[in-house]
Formats: structure tokens, sequence, C-alpha cells
């Protein structure tokens, strides 16, 4: 009898031995978070601080446990502006073992160029949110609202604060922006049907390469045709060549733009970009208060990062390692770590509501709506972004026939 | 040309054979074997540039011929490509022609864009006629993002479906490679013999003087509307297999920048050479893989040079070492190549 305990007791040590094991070799080692980022190209200026952020953001989750013991491990590759190298990274991203569960785009073109590839790699990616790349609806989730979205926001400030029955007629807004993805973005026919239904007058299209360090021409068209509003859909040395020409021209411009149009651009531009008026979804460096901005300027302070790397992109790294950690733990407690895979975690992201990772942000999806649509209204003043506003929603001016 | 010693061309075949010898013979059938055996040796992101690399070829060929062996100067190669891309496009998406067709088509279409531009080639020549094909570069893509942007997607991108023979789609690196490859094999091969015929002279002749070459009886008209016909077809070629490799096309991807890129390949390898074409394009698209790995390698090791020494590194060593290149070895690659050869022929009784 006494054998007999002593080889059950054995025979049930070995199947917990074989069992556990087994349920720790489908735990892995670490979670890759693969990134392609312009950190060379012509829009590192604006991406290049991901670098920084993504690599403290990681430190900081991994720090508090990382995905259920797991930590996160960003891997950075730089496809410098052009979708031939980007092809290259993710190509190489989605050959390691294990595969990847998700991957991150910084420019619009290249998110549409992988949106497909990603669809079929059974991927979750998040993207700047331009052109194609997240509608119609795949694997790709929007950094931030879509571009339009937030000229609609812009637009909804403008009426708020006009008064139809003193100046007699309408707000006239012209758009000058950069003639590339991001730039065209806002120019689709759900944003002229919106200016129309809020009684706004588009009285001109103008677009300039992004190369261009002057646009002096384009805004002497602009300039007589008398608009009350320049909005532009672009950042950093795009709106200061614009606000440059204007003070050369000596031209009392009034500028919009979008959350793109940050820090970056402040420095680069100075006391120029004073006066503009931005739809943020972001929150504010300049609010120090803030427990978030406490949070990561912190972090920014400890890693002795550069000035310049104080910009939007740097939080936009902060809530996406943050909010890959969200989803990823809920996918592993969907499904468990055997059967984790990129669509597990889309449909974690696809049931995101009013999510806030640190407060900077707010993310909330569906399986319809891939775009997140919370910003608030801020102006530059003495070179800082001031809220004037509170969080609202922005309208939804995605495609229509994809609503 | 040097043959080894010992080799001699006894009939009119033997002198004009591109393979000569047997150890030519041995060489072309290892590379053959070597070169189709890739996919099952290299990972998908080197699969990539690979094919990157065999598109990048089928264009540079096309460069070389007009500005290498003609002698006039294009800043327009990327707009080319960009017709036949957008040619591709248009054709698979919207009239579902197969691939076997719209290639071809692609190429033509391209062909005659670049016969338009290459008019202004009769009046003007050098840095004027830069300036002209610069034109190309500008006027192609505004036409291809304005004039029907519900069809080519504006500056949207365009999705193209895979290409595919029967049942068999060449939807993955490995697959795709099987596709360029050989387009890019039978180009190579085309320009090598174009070179050597009455064409090839021709242009050669009016490369070195044209008003020479029209006093002889060469038409610069016929001949030199021919060169812009060859270089944009290649690059419609190229461009075509371009969007399939993709399997979408945007007008960010057909910029100036890549351009003078071509033309750079050009130079790198060696003007008005064939070998010269392909080693510039392996030098640069490598290079240019390259130098982007450096920064963020750099950014992890020295943290506080991340992003910073990423935007700056890469585009530093890209233009330093095409720099100390262009300044050692002037007559490119093809020339360098060309000095190993000789070396080794009379290895090691060199005198």
């Amino acid at each position: 009898m006494k054998r007999l305990s002593i080889l059950l007791t054995a025979v049930f040590i070995l199947v917990l031995c074989l069992f556990g094991s087994s349920y720790a070799k489908k735990k892995p080692k670490e979670i890759i978070l693969p990134l392609i980022i312009d950190l060379s190209g012509p829009y590192a200026p604006i991406t290049a601080p991901a670098f920084s952020g993504f690599s403290d953001a990681a430190e900081y989750v991994n720090q508090q446990g990382g995905v259920k013991g797991v930590p996160l491990k960003p891997l950075i590759r730089d496809c410098g502006g052009r979708v031939n190298v980007a092809i290259s990274h993710y190509m190489g991203f989605r050959e390691m073992k294990p595969k990847p569960l998700t991957v991150f785009i910084s420019v619009s073109a290249e998110g549409e160029a992988l949106r497909k590839r990603i669809v079929e790699d059974n991927l979750m990616a998040m993207s700047v949110p331009g052109g194609t790349s997240i509608y119609p609806l795949a694997n790709t989730f929007g950094l931030y609202p879509l571009y339009q979205d937030m000229f609609g926001g812009f637009m909804d400030w403008v009426v708020e604060n006009w008064d139809f029955n003193k100046m007699g007629r309408n707000p006239r807004i012209a758009i000058l922006t950069w003639d590339t993805t991001f730039g065209r973005a806002i120019l689709t026919p759900e944003v002229d049907d919106y200016a129309k239904k809020k009684n706004i007058d588009i009285i001109d299209k103008v677009l300039f390469s992004i190369r261009d360090l002057d646009v002096t021409t384009q805004l002497i068209r602009i300039k007589m045709k008398k608009p009350d509003w320049v909005y532009t859909n672009i950042a950093v040395d795009g709106a200061v060549a614009i606000a440059k020409s204007a003070q050369g021209i000596r031209y009392k411009i009034k500028l919009g733009g979008n959350t793109t149009f940050d820090w970056s651009t402040i420095m680069l531009g100075g006391k120029i970009m004073d006066g503009a008026t931005l739809v943020c979804t972001f929150k504010s460096w300049d609010d120090a208060a803030d427990p978030g901005i406490k949070l990561i300027t912190k972090w920014f302070k400890e890693k002795k990062r550069k000035p310049t790397e104080r910009t939007l992109v740097y939080q936009l790294a902060w809530a996406n390692v943050l909010t890959m950690q969200k989803v990823i733990s809920k996918a592993v407690d969907e499904v468990g770590w055997d059967k984790l895979d990129g669509a597990a975690v889309k449909r974690q992201m696809e049931k995101l509501k009013d999510f806030s990772p640190l407060g900077l942000t707010y993310y909330s999806f569906s399986p319809r709506k891939h775009a997140p649509g919370k910003g608030y209204i801020a102006q530059i003043k003495n070179g800082k972004i001031i809220p004037i506003s509170g969080w609202r929603e922005l309208p939804d001016l995605r495609p229509a026939k994809h609503r | 040309m040097y043959r080894p010693c010992g080799t001699f061309d006894e009939t009119y075949a033997q002198d004009i054979a591109i393979i000569r010898t047997p150890v030519h013979w041995v060489s072309f059938v290892v590379g053959i074997v070597l070169l189709f055996s890739l996919p099952l040796l290299v990972s998908g992101k080197y699969l990539a540039l690979i094919n990157l690399i065999g598109i990048s070829i089928i264009s540079v060929h096309g460069l070389s011929i007009l500005t290498g062996y003609t002698g006039q100067i294009s800043l327009g190669q990327a707009a080319f490509m960009a017709a036949g891309a957008y040619s591709t496009g248009l054709l698979s998406v919207y009239l579902k022609f197969p691939f076997w067709l719209t290639l071809p088509c692609s190429g033509l279409s391209a062909g005659i864009v670049g016969i338009i531009f290459g008019l202004p080639s009769l009046r003007i020549k050098g840095f004027y006629l830069a300036m002209a094909t610069l034109a190309a570069q500008l006027i192609i893509p505004w036409l291809i993002v304005n004039i029907r942007p519900d069809l080519t997607g504006g500056t949207n991108t365009l999705v193209v479906p895979s290409a595919k023979i029967g049942s068999f789609v060449f939807n993955s690196q490995g697959r795709i490679f099987y596709l360029i490859m050989p387009i890019m094999i039978l180009v190579t091969f085309l320009t090598r013999n174009l070179v050597r015929t009455r064409i090839g002279r021709a242009f050669t002749a009016i490369r070195d003087n044209d008003l020479a070459a029209e006093a002889m009886g060469i038409s610069l008209f016929r001949y030199k509307l021919l060169a812009f016909f060859i270089c944009s077809f290649y690059a419609g070629i190229a461009g075509s297999l371009w969007s399939y490799w993709m399997r979408a096309i945007n007008i960010d991807y057909f910029t100036l920048i890549d351009s003078i890129w071509y033309l750079g390949m050009v130079i790198v390898g060696g003007m008005g050479s064939v070998p010269g074409a392909v080693f510039g394009t392996v030098f640069i698209r490598t290079l240019d893989l390259l130098v982007k790995s450096i920064g963020p390698w750099l950014g992890t090791v020295v943290p506080s040079l991340a992003g910073v020494a990423a935007a700056a590194l890469g585009p530093l060593a890209f233009g330093l070492i095409i720099l100390v290149f262009l300044i050692f070895e002037p007559r490119g690659l093809a020339h360098r190549w060309e000095v190993i050869k000789s070396y080794f022929r009379l290895w090691p009784f060199s005198y």
C-alpha cells in the first residue's frame, strides 16, 4: 500500500510537471512590438521622437509587470519614409518566431501599402489615420482621430465662435496643405458636405510640396479671397513655412491645424506660431499639473531626452504601448497564451471604450469604427499649447460608404 | 576584348557570343541555379530587397541606355515608372486585364509618355534636357493625382490585385521573385544585345558627337526618340512589376528623389555599361537598407542618441559612402570589376 501511494504520488508529480512545463512553454519570454518609423526621411522631424517614447514607455510598462509578467520589447526599424524599405522591414517582422501580434506604422502611405498584407498575416496594426489606411475597415486602428474628423472639430469651433447676425455672412476657410497623402487627407466630399451643413464657405484649396520652404505665391492667391481662417493639415516645417511666408508678406494670418501641429512645430517656428488654433487629441505638455504629463515628464527627464523630443509623438508612443499592454492582457484572458494571435488582440481593440492611457488621450473603437473620436481645442500662446475647450466628440466624417 | 589564353574565335557566332568559354557557361549556370534558389535560402526581409533590386535593375537598364549610351540626361525615370505602375493599376483593377497583358501594355504606355517628353531632346541637350525631363517628373504625378482621382485614387493608395497564372498567385515575396527575376534577366540580355546592334552603335555615335552622327546618316530624330522610348518602356515594365510586388500604388512612391537615385545608380555602376547598371543598383539599394539599420541600432546601444542618431546618421553615412566612392572610383563599379577580372586573368603571373 505504501509503495502504491508513493508510486501514485510520483505519477501525480510527473503529470503536474509535464502539464506545468507545457503551459510555461506557451507563455512567451517577451512580446515583440514591431515598429516601422520614419527616423531619417521627410517625416522624421515629426516621427523620430517615437524611438525614445516607445523605449521609455516599454520600460515603464515592464516595471509594472508587462503583460501578465511577460515584458514588452519594442523592435524599431527606420523606413526613411520609403515604402520599399518599410516592406522589407515588415517582411522581417512577419517571419519572426513567435510571430508578432501587432505592428505600428508611422507614415500614411506605408500604412496604406501594408494594409492588405497585415490582414493576410492576421496582425493588428496601429497607424496614423491618413488616406485609406483605416477605411475600408481592416486590421488597422488609428492612433488618433481621422484628419477629416479633426478638421470637422475645427469647423465646429469656428461656428461656435462666429456671430452670423453680426457678421452678416458665413465664415470663410481656405485650405493650404501638403500635396501628399497626409496633407490631402482632409480634401474629401464628406468634409465639403459638413462645411455646407455648418454654413462655412471653403473658399480655396491650395497645395504645396512637402519640400517647399516658402509658400508666398500660394498665400498671395489665398489672401485675395479674404479668408477668415487658413487651415492646414500638416505639421512642423510645412506649418512653419506657412507662418514665415505670411510674415514675409505682412499677412496677418489666422492659422488652424490638427493634433500633429504640436511642440515640434512651435520649437521650429518660435513666436510666429502664436495664435494658431489647433484640434488636439493628446494632453498638452504644458499642463504640468496633470498626473499623466507629470509621469511622462519625470521619465523624460530621467532618461535625459532632448527638448526636441518633447512632442506629440513621444506621448503617442506611450499611449500605444499602454494600449497594447491593456488589449494583449485582455486577449490572454479571453483565449489564453496558446491561442493568442492578432485576431484576438483586434477583437479586444474593438471593445475599447473611452480607454485613456495615463489620461493622455481617449481611445474608443468598435467593429465598425477603427479611429478614435475625441479631441479638444487649444491655442498657441507664448510658445505654449493652451486648451480653450474641454474634451469633446469630433464629428464623424469617415467616408460615407464605410459608416 | 581580352580572352583567356588559348581561346580563339573561329566563327562569327563565337565572335558575337555573350557567353564565350566553358568557364563562362559554368559560371552562368551556377549563377542562375543559385539565383533561383534564393527564395529557399534567404528570409523574406532580404527577399523583398532582392525583388526591389530586380525591379530597379530593369529601370536602371533603361536609363543606362538613354543616359549612358545615348548621352541624354533624364530626371524623370520615376515618373515614367509611375506611368507604367498606374497603367497596370487601371488595367488590372477596372478592366481586369491579366498580368501578362498589363505588363507589355504598361511598358507601351510608359514608352509613349517617354516619347512625348523626349521630343525636346531634338532641340536641346545637356542640362537643358535635364530640365525638360524634370518637367515629366512634375507633370506626370500631377496628371495622375488630379485628372481622374476617382480612378487613380488621387493621393490615396490604389490597391492592385496580385499577379497570377491560372491558380498560381504571386502573392508572396518568394513567389513574385519568380516573376521579377526572369524578366530582369531577359531585360539584361536584351540590353546587352541592343547595345551591340546598329541601334546601339547609333546611340553611342549620338552620345559621342551628335553632329558627326547626323553627318554619317544617323537620324537624330529617330534614334533619340527611340532611346527615350526604350528607356521609358523599361521603366514602365519596372513600374508594372513594382505595383504587382507592392500590391499597392501611391504617387508618393515615384518622387524626384527616386529619379535622382536611379541616375545615381547609373553613375555609381558606371555610365554606358550593362554590368554597371546591375552593380550600381545592387550597391545603392543594399546600402540604403543598411544605413537605415544603423540609426535604430545605435539608438539602442547609446540611448541618449536615440532618434536623433537615426535621423542624422543614416543619410550622413549614405552620402559619405557615395562621395568617397565617386572620388576613388569615378568610372564606376563596372570599371573596378574589369580591373579585378584583368588581375585574375593574369594571376599569378601578372606583369
